[in-house]
């Protein structure tokens, strides 16, 4: 699944450590996150995505 | 991208920035306690009742049953710390887990085929141990794929 986790904390400026601390997880998470590795949870996914004040599927795409 | 952002470089690295939230390491922490102290009773009960000390019967007693509770609660730690941890962290220590108990089952079934052919009998210990490895195995590779 794509996201937009990067840009969008990039846009904040914001360091991993910065956005983990926010969603309380760890920076690892946030990185497996940011590079595809791992796809978070449902609970997880609406956390950043009202962080962001964004609609989850704006921030996270299924793809084909 | 900021320094803290880098990709973790060396074992010592990734296992540091593995090892999830503050809440996950005093977890964690709680938890190698009571492992470490299960250890140490499973092993002082263990020379005692195997050394010839014609002990009383409450002492015995006492001393199969210190380890077993302790275990209880290593359990019980362990539990806890995987209930609270961070959602990737959980995914690593499934994936580790899900490792040591394949290979303790497919060591155990295959050295029976081994003992049939003559080898000498396998040790409960030996598989625990087997168990113990391989999942501290399927830990660090999970580390190392979510770095």
């Amino acid at each position: 699944m794509k996201n937009r986790l990067r840009v969008l904390r990039a846009e904040r400026e914001w360091s991993q450590a910065a956005l983990a601390e926010q969603l309380q997880v760890s920076r690892q998470t946030i990185n497996a996150i940011e590079t595809g590795k791992y796809d978070p949870g449902l609970p997880l996914a609406f956390k950043i995505a009202q962080l962001f004040e964004q609609r989850i599927e704006d921030v996270f795409d299924p793809g084909e | 991208m900021t320094s803290s952002d880098m990709k973790p470089r060396g074992w010592w690295q990734i296992i540091k920035s593995c090892s999830g939230t503050e809440l996950d390491r005093r977890n964690q922490f709680r938890f190698s306690a009571w492992t470490f102290a299960w250890a140490v009773s499973y092993v002082a009960a263990s020379w005692t009742l195997k050394a010839d000390l014609d002990l009383a019967t409450p002492l015995v007693w006492f001393l199969v049953a210190v380890p077993n509770l302790i275990s209880i609660v290593v359990v019980l730690a362990y539990l806890h710390f995987l209930r609270m941890a961070d959602e990737l962290l959980r995914k690593i220590q499934l994936e580790g887990l899900a490792l040591g108990f394949a290979a303790g089952v497919l060591v155990t079934a295959g050295y029976q085929l081994l003992e049939a052919a003559g080898a000498r009998q396998l040790e409960t210990d030996h598989i625990i141990l087997v168990m113990i490895f391989s999942w501290v195995i399927g830990q660090f590779l999970g580390m190392w794929r979510y770095r």
